[in-house]
C-alpha cells in the first residue's frame, strides 16, 4: 500500500543550473500537490511527458528525496520519519541505478541480501528462485561489465528484489530493452501483481500503460491532472483511446514556462 | 552494525579480486620505488666515483724547483696531468678558456721570484685559477691545496721555527657524546616522516576518490542508499575499509622503501650502510603504528569529505589536489626542522604534528605529551570529517544533486 498525500517537491537551482535551464527563477517545482493511492495486487501507472515529474515523485516514495511538502506512506510507514523501515519493504528500479561493474551478479545478490539482514539460507533460496526465473544462472559469475544491456537489466531486477519487497517501484521498466527482454520484464511485473505486491511504474509509452496498468495517473508539469482506470480516463476525455486522451489532457493542462 | 561488516568486505573484495588493481596499487609502486631508488643510488655513486678517479689537467707557471720535487714525492703527478709553463708563456688566456669550458681543471701561477721571496720572508703569492661551477675543477682545486700548497707551507714553517714538533700547540681529542640510535636516525629522521606522511596520502587519494565519487559516477551509490542500513553505518563502513586499504598500501610503500634505501646507500657510499641501522623499541613501534593508522583514517576522511561532493572521479581529483599540495608542504616542512626543539603544542597541528612525531620516533626522542598531542590533533579533525561525510550521505543535495 502506498499513500501519497499532497506531495510537493521543489528543487533549489544553483546559478549554474539556472543558466543551463535559461531561467531566472532559482527554484523548480517538479511536483506539486500530488495525491494518489496504490493498493496491493495492483499496478499503478504514472503517465507523463518528459520532465513531468515522474522520477521525482518515485524518488520521494523511495525515500531518496524528502518531500518539500506533504507526506508519503509506504505500508503505513512515513518515508521521512521511518526511512529505514520503508526501505525494508520497498524496491526501486531505474535505469540510473546500476550494478557495480566489477562484481558478478551472484556476489552483488548476496551482498545486498546481507545488507537487508537476510540469512545465508534465505539468500540462497531466493537466488535460486530469481536467477532461475530470469535465466541468470548462465552468467551469474561473470562481471557485470561483461554483460549485455538486457542481461544487466535482468541482473539489476533480481538484485533489487532480493528481500522479496512488498512494494515495487519501477521507473521506465522497459526503456532501452528489446521487445523480447521487455516482455520478460512486463511478464514479471504481472507475476508480482498476482503475488499481491503493490507496484508503481512510470512510463510515457501508451501501449505499455494500456497493457500493464490497472490504474493510471497522468502527470503534467508536476501536477496529477487526472486519475482512474483506462476506460475512466478515455471516457472523461471523450476520445477513442488513451493516446488521444493524453493529447487532450496535455493540450488543456500544459503551460509554457516563462 | 552488521551492514558495516559487509561493506568493508566488499571494498576489500573490490581491490583484491581485481588483478589489475592489485598490480597498480601495490605491486607497481613497490617496483617503481625500488627501481627508482637503486637508480638514484647507482647514478650518484658512479658520479662521485668518477670525480675522484678523474685525472685532472693542471697547468703550472713558473714552477719553483722545490715544488716540482714535492709534486714527485707526494705522487701528485699521478693524480693530475701536469703541464709546466714558462714565465713568458703566451697561452694563459687560452687555458682560462679551457677551464671555463671544462677542458682543463686548474691553472696555478707562482710569482716569478717565488723561492727567493720565501727565503727572504717576503710573502710571495700563488694564483690558483679554477672553475667553481665544475665538479672536476672544484675537486682538482681542493686536491692541489691539500696535497701541495698546505704541505709546502707546513714544511717551510717547520724549517723556519726549527722542527715540525714546534708547530703543534696542542692536540684535540674528539669524543662523540651521542646516543647511538639518535645518531643513526638522523638521516632517516629527515627523510622518512616526509615520505610516510606524503605517500599514505598519495595512495589514499586514488582508492578513496574511486570508492566515493566513482560510486556516484557509476550510478551504484543510490542502490546502497536504498538498503535499510543506516546512512551513518554506510559512511563509517566506507571510511574504515578505505583506511584499511590505504594502510596496506602505505605498508607496501614503507617495506619497499626499507628494501630500497640500504641498496641506494650501498651503491652511493661504496659498501657501507652506516646510519641505517635503526633499533626500534617495542613502545616506539607501537606509537608509530598508532600514529600511522590514525593518519591514514584522517586522510581517508578528508578525501572522502571532498570527493563525496563531486559527481565523478575527475572532479573529485580536482577538489583533492589543493589538499595534496598542503599535505606535501606540511610533510616537507619537517625536513627543515632538523633536530631543533619545537613547542610540544606544534604536535597538535594535524598531519604536520604527526610528521614531527614520526621524526622524533626515528631518533628515539618522542615524549608522551607530544605523542598525545599528535594523536589528539588528528583525531579531532578526523571526527569532524567523519561527521561531515555522514551528513553528506544524508544530504539529497549532495547525493542526488537535488
Ligand atoms: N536534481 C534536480 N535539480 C533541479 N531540477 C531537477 C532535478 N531533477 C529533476 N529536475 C527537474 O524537475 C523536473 C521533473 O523532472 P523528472 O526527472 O522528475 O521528470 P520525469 O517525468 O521523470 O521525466 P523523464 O520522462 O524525462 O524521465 C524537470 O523539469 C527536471 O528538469
Ligand atoms: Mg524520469
Amino acid at each position: 500500500m502506498i499513500e501519497v498525500n499532497n506531495l510537493t517537491k521543489v528543487y533549489k537551482l544553483s546559478k549554474n543550473e539556472m543558466a543551463k535551464r535559461k531561467t531566472k527563477k532559482n527554484i523548480k517545482c517538479a511536483a506539486s500537490g500530488i495525491t494518489f493511492t496504490a493498493k496491493p495486487g495492483e499496478i499503478y501507472g504514472l503517465l507523463g511527458p518528459n520532465g513531468a515529474g515522474k522520477t521525482t515523485t518515485l524518488r520521494c516514495i523511495a525515500t531518496l528525496l524528502t518531500p518539500t511538502e506533504g507526506e508519503v506512506k509506504v505500508c503505513g510507514h512515513d518515508t521521512v520519519k521511518e526511512g529505514e523501515a520503508v526501505r525494508e519493504d520497498i524496491c526501486f528500479l531505474t535505469n540510473e541505478i546500476k550494478l557495480d561493474p566489477f562484481f558478478s551478479p551472484r556476489y552483488l545478490f548476496d551482498f545486498f541480501g546481507h545488507l537487508h539482514g537476510l540469512s545465508e539460507e534465505a539468500i540462497e533460496a531466493r537466488r535460486k528462485e530469481l536467477f532461475g526465473y530470469f535465466g541468470i544462472d548462465a552468467f551469474e559469475d561473470k562481471k557485470i561489465e561483461e554483460l549485455s544491456t538486457g542481461m544487466k537489466q535482468k541482473a539489476a531486477i533480481a538484485v533489487s528484489l532480493v528481500q522479496d519487497p512488498k512494494v515495487v517501484i519501477f521507473d521506465e521498466p522497459t526503456s532501452g530493452l528489446d521487445v523480447i527482454t521487455a516482455k520478460s520484464v512486463t511478464d514479471f511485473l504481472a507475476k508480482l501483481k498476482k503475488d499481491g505486491k503493490t507496484i508503481i511504474v512510470s512510463t510515457h509509452i501508451m501501449s505499455e500503460a494500456e497493457k500493464l496498468c490497472d490504474k493510471i495517473g497522468v502527470i503534467i508539469d508536476g501536477k496529477l491532472v487526472t486519475e482512474g482506470t483506462i476506460s475512466d480516463i478515455v471516457g472523461k476525455c471523450g476520445t477513442n483511446d488513451l493516446e488521444d486522451a493524453f493529447f487532450v489532457l496535455y493540450r488543456d493542462n500544459h503551460k509554457e514556462e516563462e | 552494525m552488521n551492514g558495516v561488516k559487509y561493506i568493508i568486505s566488499k571494498e576489500f573484495a573490490r581491490v583484491f579480486k581485481d588483478r589489475k588493481l592489485v598490480f597498480s596499487l601495490f605491486i607497481l609502486p613497490a617496483v617503481l620505488m625500488i627501481g627508482l631508488y637503486s637508480l638514484i643510488g647507482s647514478l650518484a655513486g658512479s658520479m662521485s666515483k668518477d670525480i675522484k678517479e678523474h685525472v685532472s689537467t693542471v697547468y703550472i707557471q713558473n714552477v719553483p724547483e722545490e715544488i716540482k720535487s714535492l709534486i714527485k714525492t707526494t705522487g701528485y703527478d699521478k693524480l693530475a696531468k701536469i703541464t709546466y709553463l714558462q714565465g713568458n708563456a703566451s697561452n694563459v688566456d687560452e687555458i682560462k678558456d679551457d677551464i671555463l669550458n671544462g677542458d682543463a681543471e686548474l691553472l696555478v701561477i707562482f710569482d716569478k721570484n717565488f723561492s727567493e721571496d720565501v727565503k727572504n720572508f717576503k710573502t710571495p703569492s700563488v694564483t690558483i685559477g679554477y672553475n667553481s661551477a665544475k665538479d672536476y675543477s672544484q675537486n682538482a682545486y681542493s686536491t692541489f691545496n691539500q696535497v701541495i700548497a698546505n704541505t709546502y707551507s707546513q714544511t717551510v714553517i717547520a724549517e723556519r721555527i726549527g722542527g715540525a714538533e714546534k708547530l703543534t700547540v696542542f692536540k684535540t681529542v674528539n669524543e662523540e657524546i651521542v646516543k647511538e640510535d639518535e645518531k643513526n636516525g638522523q638521516f632517516l629522521a629527515m627523510l622518512i616522516p616526509y615520505l610516510i606522511t606524503f605517500l599514505i596520502f598519495a595512495s589514499a587519494m586514488g582508492i578513496v576518490t574511486d570508492a566515493i565519487a566513482g560510486e556516484k559516477e557509476r550510478g551504484t551509490m543510490a542502490r546502497l542508499l536504498m538498503t535499510p542500513v543506516k546512512r551513518s553505518h554506510l559512511a563509517f563502513g566506507k571510511l574504515v575499509s578505505l583506511s584499511g586499504l590505504s594502510i596496506i598500501s602505505a605498508i607496501v610503500y614503507a617495506v619497499s622503501m626499507a628494501l630500497a634505501m640500504p641498496m641506494m646507500m650501498k651503491t652511493m657510499t661504496g659498501g657501507s650502510t652506516v646510519g641505517f641501522a635503526i633499533n626500534f623499541r617495542t613502545g616506539q613501534l607501537l606509537e608509530l603504528v598508532v600514529l600511522l593508522v590514525i593518519l591514514a583514517y584522517l586522510y581517508v576522511a578528508l578525501i572522502s569529505a571532498l570527493s563525496i561532493r563531486a559527481k565523478d572521479v575527475k572532479t573529485a581529483s580536482t577538489y583533492v589536489s589543493p589538499l595534496y599540495i598542503v599535505i606535501m608542504v606540511a610533510a616537507l616542512m619537517t625536513m627543515f626542522t632538523g633536530s631543533r626543539d619545537v613547542d610540544p603544542l606544534m604536535h597538535a597541528i594535524p598531519v604536520y604534528g604527526t610528521a614531527l612525531s614520526v621524526q622524533k620516533i626515528m631518533t628515539n626522542s618522542l615524549g608522551v605529551v607530544e605523542f598525545l598531542y599528535s594523536v589528539a590533533g588528528n583525531l579531532v579533525l578526523a571526527v569532524l570529517c567523519t561527521v561531515s561525510v555522514t551528513k553528506s550521505f544524508c544530504s539529497e543535495k549532495i547525493m542526488f544533486n537535488a
